[in-house]
């Protein structure tokens, strides 16, 4: 496991506060609303072993999910403001935003994996299959919440259009749910190297190493940033 | 001849005389069974079996466990309120049961005979009963009042209850009356069968196609893959089974008189869904604020999703005007649409996950050989791990 | 031994999402909808069992379970002649089977010569234990009365039992066995068997061959038993059908047309 503490590495800051903060939002809120919404397709034996408290768990499942999905909008809400006014979201979407690069990347990067290619392509702060990750959350997210609203208010819709949401809903739902522990989960518990656990949502920090192999533009730039620093701060030793 | 049968007639008058007083003397115990027919059917092995259809048989019990049958909602009857004409033993002359038999007990509200005549009356009126069915030739198909009516033990939901007969009791001097009569009234408060056995009971006839090929209907699975039906599945009560939909009690429909949904009257008809999906005024309003669009957006709202056997010319109701067969469409346009998204999204998932597990597969391999060479190399991003 | 956790902990953590995975994958391409799976059975529902028990839960006069006699320790005749074996007399087939729940089915059908007298008890079911006393409702005493033959002092049972050598040889090869043997084999499990079983009116009277007294009835039960109300009953059916399963003849020709029907509803 990685130990942010070892005195010998060096450590740089992959997620700051604010966004540690929405990733646990996140997470609590993913998982809420997965597990309760496809409690809906329970299979009958499970539900049966359930018994009399069964009736209870499907009336909290409804409210449950509600609050969780008023979690995941709020988030949203939340998400936004920081990409636009905040310093630190602002830079974090510049790093986030897709570039030609990242096609090239991603075509590079196979090639290697399937031994066309002799070593990975340089990836930056943030690597294709991270952004392909980050942006899906920006399609799925409208349609499961603009569905998941119209269910909420079925009394003023159309019922043709309500079952276009439901199929929708679910759709979307199991597409985000699949993808989430193929794509992610698996990697950050059982990814070479992450094993048992990457830690860095927990500390927000990556080690030097980490970055050097993982993202080498980008240690690129923090150490040039770090010496512009250091150069600026001697500069300003040397004028005093 | 004449006189063999006088005195068999005779003879036969002495024996039922003789078996109907002496009991009397003998069983002080069995007071209540003034028939004296458990005599014989006290005994569980009373009983006999009667051909089925080619090399089967029925087990026709004739047993009547007394202290169970003591308490159930018709504990209080004579046998032979029920089972008229029953008078020759052997029973040669034995009739199948009428429920729309007057019995001995005395209705307080009126005073007369009490009977379930009026009843079954509706109920033959009904799209289930032999006049209101639109298919007399399978008569056979049609619930009897046994079919979905047993006779339960008379007992309470709870015993706190029974608390209240200190109050009946201030004035009604028999506490075993009263205890009765109590027990009646909070057990017709009650919801007595559960949504899940509703939906059990209907789908009993209703999830058979062989019957609902006969009739001309359309199988009703659906059900189980609405909302309503998953809520069911858990025991959720408060959504709408079967009869919230096809017999609301706001609307003035109980059980017994469901109409079939061509039917203007009917609660599920185009006419007066809005007001059965609302079905507001009652205690168990439903969706108060629905509007026209919401109640009649699809026209099947558990549709069964097979192509029912029968064909469309048969379809008596798509083919009596245009304008049916205009919805008709409508409506299969509409389940189209539903499921060509259904559809592309298992497409969507099979390409998108597919390829997410191919990528972490090609991706973890390389990455352990990525370290396995960092290793090798002894390099400090190996040893960090 | 941290390691061994961790790499545990992590085991089922990879299983729980395995089969959150593989649960989602059921469900949106191959969990058959709920009608599929309705419709498979649908068209199934032609067979009959020869005796459907659950037709009985929801019987009117609400049925216990003292009427599944055959479950709780079955005489070996039912095994072939069912629960109900009386069946050709219409008039008191049902009191006949009545009987058949709580008396061997010897007490009636096994052979005497003219005038002879056994001894009758009641043994529990199952057992050889005698019961000495009556408790519970008429009938449901979880005993049966068995009679016994008095040979050189000591009591002899009459009826069959389950682990009898001829009734298991039967039961095991009677699918397997030609008509022949098995009529033949039949005539050896009912040696002992009348071909004329008492009546009614041999026990329901006083002194008939069974004394009630001393099967612990009550006084006044007793004389029931054997007095006018019971006897005044039965006097007027006494034509009984005799049993044909001791003519060979008749069982063969019973057996192919079973047969035959077997293979026309294949």
């Amino acid at each position: 496991m990685v130990n942010h503490t070892d005195k010998k590495m060096k450590y740089y800051v992959r997620l700051n506060k604010i966004e540690r903060f929405q990733h646990y939002l996140l997470m609590l809120s993913i998982g809420i609303l997965v597990m309760t919404g496809f409690m809906l397709e329970g299979e009958k034996i499970v539900i049966e072993f359930f018994g009399g408290a069964a009736k209870t768990i499907f009336y909290w499942r409804g409210i449950l999910h509600r609050i969780a999905a008023i979690m995941v909008m709020c988030l949203g809400a939340i998400h936004i403001y920081y990409i636009l006014f905040v310093r630190s979201g602002r830079s974090w979407i510049w790093d986030m935003l897709p570039r030609f690069k990242d096609a090239k990347d991603a075509v590079q990067n196979l090639g290697y994996l399937i031994g066309l290619r002799g070593e990975r392509p340089k990836f930056d702060r943030f690597t294709y299959a991270e952004k392909l990750e980050y942006f899906s959350i920006y399609i799925g997210m409208p349609i499961v919440i603009v569905s998941g609203i119209m269910l909420w208010t079925q009394s003023s819709w159309n019922r043709f259009y309500l079952d276009i949401a439901e199929a929708f809903h679910r759709g979307e739902a199991t597409l985000a749910a699949l993808a989430i522990m193929v794509w992610h989960i698996i990697t950050v518990f059982f990814k070479p190297g992450n094993y048992p656990l990457n830690t860095t949502f927990i500390h927000g920090m990556m080690s030097e190493d980490d970055i050097k192999h993982h993202h080498p533009l980008w240690y690129e730039r923090l150490r040039a940033e770090e010496e512009a620093e250091a150069g600026g701060k001697k500069e300003g030793d040397a004028l005093k | 001849m004449l006189k063999k049968i006088l005195l068999s007639f005779i003879i036969l008058q002495i024996v039922l005389f003789i078996i109907i007083l002496l009991p009397i003397f003998f069983f002080p115990v069995y007071a209540e069974d003034q028939e004296n027919c458990l005599m014989c059917h006290k005994y569980s092995g009373m009983g006999r079996y009667e051909k089925g259809s080619e090399g089967t048989a029925k087990k026709r019990v004739y047993y009547i466990p007394e202290v169970i049958f003591k308490n159930t909602v018709h504990g209080k009857l004579r046998c032979k309120d029920c089972h008229i004409k029953v008078d020759k033993i052997p029973h040669t002359d034995v009739e199948r049961v009428d429920c729309s038999t007057n019995c001995h007990i005395k209705d307080p509200s009126s005073g007369v005979e009490f009977s379930h005549k009026r009843i079954v009356e509706t109920f033959n009126k009904s799209v289930h009963g032999i006049e209101g069915t639109k298919n007399p030739k399978h008569k056979n198909d049609l619930p009897t009042c046994l079919s979905c009516h047993t006779n339960p033990i008379i007992s309470l939901s709870s015993d706190k209850h029974l608390g209240f007969l200190n109050i009946c009791t201030q004035c009604h001097e028999k506490k075993e009356w009263a205890e009765r009569f109590l027990k009646h009234q909070f057990y017709r408060m009650g919801q007595r069968r559960s949504s899940k056995d509703i939906v059990a009971l209907c789908g009993g006839c209703h999830e058979n196609r062989r019957i609902m090929d006969r009739h001309k209907l359309d199988v009703v699975v659906g059900f189980k893959d609405t909302f309503h039906g998953k809520a069911i599945k858990y025991g959720f009560g408060e959504v709408a089974n079967c009869l919230s939909c096809h017999a609301p009690r706001v609307l003035g429909f109980n059980p017994h008189n469901i109409l079939p949904k061509t039917d203007n009257n009917s609660p599920v008809n185009e006419a007066s869904r809005l007001k059965t999906c609302q079905n507001s005024g009652g205690v168990d309003s439903c969706h108060p604020t629905a509007t026209r669009e919401f109640a009649l957006g699809m026209k099947k709202v558990h549709p069964s999703g097979i192509t029912p056997s029968f064909t469309v010319e048969d379809n008596a109701d798509a083919a009596a005007s245009g304008e049916a067969s205009k919805h008709e469409a409508d409506d299969i346009f509409r389940r189209n649409v539903i499921y060509w998204i259904n559809t592309g999204y298992k497409v969507v998932i099979g390409f998108v996950v597919g390829g997410m597990v191919v990528h972490q597969i090609l991706d973890f391999r390389a990455a352990a050989r990525e370290r396995r060479r960092e290793r090798k190399r002894g390099g400090a991003h190996g040893q960090s791990h | 031994m941290k390691r061994l956790l961790i790499n545990i902990l992590m085991t089922i953590v990879f299983l729980l999402h395995a089969s959150f995975f593989a649960w989602l994958i059921w469900v949106t391409y191959l969990r058959p909808v709920a009608y599929a799976a309705k419709m498979a059975a649908a068209y199934n529902e032609e067979f009959e069992e020869v005796v459907s028990a659950s037709s009985l839960k929801d019987h009117f006069h609400n049925i216990d379970d003292s009427i599944n006699i055959d479950k709780q320790n079955p005489s070996p005749c039912f095994k072939c002649h069912g629960t109900y074996p009386h069946s050709k007399a219409k008039d008191v087939r049902a009191f006949l089977n009545g009987h058949a729940f709580f008396v061997a089915c010897e007490v009636c059908h096994v052979k005497r010569e003219e005038g002879q007298r056994f001894v009758y008890k009641w043994i529990k079911t199952g057992t050889d234990e005698e019961l000495k006393s009556l408790e519970g409702r008429p009938g449901q005493y979880s005993a049966i009365i068995v009679p016994f033959k008095e040979e050189g002092g000591s009591l002899k049972r009459l009826d069959k039992s389950l682990t009898d050598k001829e009734v298991q040889n039967y039961l095991q090869s009677r699918h397997t066995i030609t008509g022949d043997e098995a009529a033949a084999a039949k005539l050896k499990m009912h040696k002992g068997i009348s071909q004329k079983p008492v009546f009614c009116d041999d026990c329901h009277k006083e002194n008939g061959y069974i004394d009630f007294n001393k099967l612990y009835y009550k006084a006044e039960r007793a004389q029931v038993l054997s007095s006018t109300e019971v006897v005044g009953v039965i006097q007027k059916y006494k034509e009984f059908y005799i049993p044909t399963m001791f003519d060979p003849n008749i069982m063969i020709e019973r057996r192919m047309n079973l047969e035959n029907a077997r293979k026309e509803k294949r």
